[in-house]
């Protein structure tokens, strides 16, 4: 038994299980079963798809791509959650295409093809992942046997629940808008394809929504004519310093991901009722009284997924440093003007995906330099410092590295681009033995590192 | 109603509805948010976009005017409901949209330029008819400090450095790091700030070349280098220590900035022809060089921008009306309790 292939199979098992059970309820309890037929006709389609892309080799959609799709999709779950509200509280947001929803047909459709996009893209991830785990463990039938495992004992396990509880009291919990939240939060939570490095989407959000807002944060900088410089962050640096912080912009990013869910709170607890058409005032507040309980009773998955949100905010620990691999420089040598380093040998391999870290002293001065693989196999050489920032260095996490003075993520596929919060990049000669640079090029570019050039060199 | 009238009338109907309003401030979050997946570097091409592309331009004021036509729409329903309401809620919204458009107009129309000024020279940006005369740097540097301090944060500044610019027909201004300082159209504010040791090249007695040479070797730790134009030589430069001692146990360098210490290298080549201090005359081959009193300069950024006071104001203006409902709501209950209420 591969344990990890087994909880990567449980993990998509339970979260079809769980769309299964909470659509299942909402139809249940809106008199409407028969409309979960098109559900299981789009789960069956992603098995045969599935089973059909096992021999498809892994690199027909990358793990890059597929990643990108699933965000995409809880940003547009997400994003549509907003817009249902909207439509939920009386504004008629299609104007005269409101009817279409009533139609029955078109909801069926709606049901098959957002569950082909929904599990789509997880499963794709899923098998490429354990494809490569299997090349890992040497075991793709283990690999695959485990996985398969996982997944039919999550779904025997809401079987189960379902036969033993009958929970479609839980379909009264949702309307539209709360089933769009609920979905981008399975897709929230569960929307990892990096196996047990990353089992949630909440890095990559986390990534993504403190990068905007750090790009926001030095726009009003820039803006405002605030300066930034080394030298002077003695005096302004340190109110300044603040804002660019990783506790501010992770705070900062988890209020902006927690928006629309207090929109939601806002909606079932402060939003005025419609005054109901009865002439009988006890009746009236009757029915103001139901209306009331059934906003708050909607309200509850809100704040299940609020506590979720934090509390996965908070255990993934945001981009702290102290997380990020940053590995020891290996010292290296200028032989003839000419530092060389070996692609491959028996302590590192640099087309592992991984970042490597290499020091070299000249005139008792420690440089650092920076190699690390790109996305498309080239291999990309940077000083171990940036343009704007005190030249602290860099270390990884997942596809990004994290800048360790501002803590900007950079994408690793932007690597050897010049400007920004960007390592500044070395001209380098790569064949299959080794990479070489020149140690003029090193020299010059750290200079300008040193004496503050580099910063005038993004004007 | 005459058509034009009417197909007027309809559109701004349309734009001061609520419903756009969603749609396009949805519109922008989707675009935003996609492109931010998949180009990662999406807030860059976003700023470049409203400053260049003429379509992000289009619907970024479709969005401003959509947003100040609601505004006004929803005021009028509001006027209804109590004054109070309205100044708070007018203050809040009224505040982002002045923001947004402060944003837009700063992107937009934004230009800038960067100086390098010592005293006696003129700043006079690029757009600017108007000259300015650096009349007075005061670096406003310690006299001397310990580089154990500069590492436990307490830094080489006793203030912040101060430019004094003049002009014959409008004064004198003082310039500082921040708040920029208006100068007619523009803005000014220091940089970045360095040290200029005058120099001396000389053959024998013969002076080759003399003058300020601005170097960015502060703080201590740096070196930098430059060249003379003509000769084959490259000198490196960073400060030295006016005297070294132990405290408690640790090695500490203390660097003196009435009369700062400084080593050179002079290069030729690879080749190190000589190594030393040139306030006591550094010779090599045929030629010396020798460090005379230093100067300062200043990096000043001139910035044109008519979008920097609308931001301010819309940042002030939001402040306001968000301090303004919080007041409202703890001392006359949130809409949903007053309606109860009643």
């Amino acid at each position: 038994m591969i344990y990890e292939a087994f909880v990567v199979g449980f993990k998509e098992g339970f979260k079809v299980g769980l769309v299964w059970l909470v659509l299942y309820a909402y139809l249940n309890n809106n008199g409407k079963n028969h409309l979960i037929r098109p559900f299981y006709l789009g789960i069956t389609s992603i098995a045969i798809l599935s089973l059909l892309s096992i021999s498809f080799p892994s690199a027909c959609i990358t793990k890059e791509n597929l990643g990108n799709i699933i965000a995409a999709s809880f940003a547009v779950l997400l994003i549509s959650s907003g817009f249902a509200l909207f439509h939920a509280s009386g504004v008629r947001l299609f104007g005269s295409l409101s009817g279409i929803w009533i139609n029955e047909k078109v909801i069926q459709v709606i049901i098959f093809i957002g569950t082909l996009l929904f599990f789509f893209s997880d499963s794709m991830g899923t098998l490429v992942f354990l494809q490569d785990l299997s090349l890992m463990k040497e075991a793709l039938l283990g690999t695959f046997v485990s996985s398969a495992s996982g997944l039919i004992a999550a779904l025997v396990f809401f079987l189960v629940v379902f036969d033993r509880l009958r929970p479609l009291w839980i379909g009264s919990f949702f309307n539209v808008p709360q089933l769009l939240l609920f979905l981008a939060m399975v897709k929230l939570l569960g929307g990892g394809i990096k196996g047990f490095a990353e089992l949630s989407l909440i890095p990559a959000v986390q990534r993504g929504f403190m990068k905007f807002a750090h790009d926001l944060i030095h726009q009003m900088f820039v803006l405002l004519m605030i300066p930034d410089h080394m030298l002077l962050r003695t005096t302004l640096w340190n109110f300044i310093g603040f804002f660019f912080g990783p506790k501010f912009s992770s705070i900062v990013s988890l209020l902006i991901l927690l928006v629309l869910p207090m929109m939601f709170i806002r909606h079932s607890f402060f939003n005025p009722l419609p005054a109901p058409e009865a002439a009988n005032p006890a009746y009236k507040r009757k029915i103001v009284a139901l209306l009331m309980s059934d906003r708050r009773k909607k309200a509850l998955p809100i704040i299940v997924f609020i506590i979720l949100i934090v509390f996965a905010w908070f255990s993934q620990g945001g981009e702290s440093v102290t997380q990020l691999y940053n590995p020891k420089p290996k010292p290296v040598i200028a032989d003839k003007g000419i530092i060389m380093i070996p692609v491959k040998d028996p302590t590192m391999d640099l087309m592992d995906g991984r970042l490597h870290k290499f020091s070299l002293t000249e005139q008792g001065e420690e440089i650092r330099l920076i190699i690390i693989r790109k996305p498309d196999n080239t291999i990309s050489v940077c000083l171990d410092a940036c343009e704007i920032c005190a030249p602290e260095g860099y270390g990884q996490q997942g596809d990004h590295v994290i800048c360790i003075f501002c803590n900007t993520p950079i994408p690793v596929r932007t690597m050897g681009e010049p400007g920004g919060c960007n390592p500044i990049p070395l001209t380098a000669a790569t064949d299959e033995q080794f990479v070489k640079i020149e140690l003029d090029e090193i020299l010059r570019k750290w200079q300008f590192v040193k004496t503050g050039k580099s910063k005038e060199g993004i004007k | 109603m005459k058509p034009a009238a009417r197909i007027i009338r309809g559109l701004l109907n349309t734009l001061s509805s609520k419903v756009f309003l969603i749609w396009i401030v949805g519109g922008w979050i989707t675009y935003y948010v996609l492109s931010a997946i998949w180009i990662e570097e999406a807030f860059a091409y976003f700023v470049l976009g409203i400053g260049k592309n003429i379509l992000i331009q289009f619907m970024f004021v479709l969005f401003l005017l959509c947003g100040y036509l609601n505004l006004i729409r929803v005021s009028k329903d509001m006027l209804k409901k109590g004054i109070t309401k309205l100044i708070s809620w007018v203050l809040f919204s009224a505040g982002i949209m002045v923001f947004c458009t402060g944003f837009f107009v700063s992107l937009a129309s934004r230009q800038s330029e960067w100086i390098l000024a010592g005293e006696g020279h003129v700043v006079r940006p690029k757009w600017s008819s108007q000259e300015l005369i650096v009349s007075h740097v005061d670096a406003g540097l310690k006299e001397s400090f310990l580089d154990s301090g500069i590492e436990a944060g307490l830094g080489i500044f006793q203030y912040e450095p101060i430019l004094t610019v003049s002009n014959a027909e409008s004064g004198s201004y003082a310039i500082g790091a921040f708040p920029p300082a208006r100068i007619g159209d523009t803005y000014y504010h220091i940089l970045n700030f360095g040290i200029a040791p005058g120099l001396r090249f000389s053959e024998g007695e013969n002076v080759l070349d003399e003058g300020y040479m601005p170097l960015r070797i502060l703080p201590p730790g740096n070196s930098d280098f430059f060249e003379i134009q003509g000769y084959p030589y490259r000198f490196s430069v960073s400060l030295k220590a006016w005297r070294a001692f132990q405290q408690a146990g640790v090695s500490v360098n203390e660097y003196n900035m009435k009369n700062p210490n400084y080593n050179v290298k002079v290069f030729r080549g690879e080749k190190v022809l000589a190594e030393g201090d040139p306030n006591d005359g550094l010779h090599f081959e045929a030629y010396s060089l020798r460090f005379v009193e230093p100067t300062f300069w200043i990096q000043v950024e001139a910035v044109k921008d008519q979008g920097v006071m609308i931001i301010i104001a819309g940042v002030l203006f939001t402040a306001l009306g968000f301090l303004s409902l919080l007041v409202r709501i703890a001392f006359f209950g949130s809409d949903y309790r007053r309606d109860k209420r009643q």
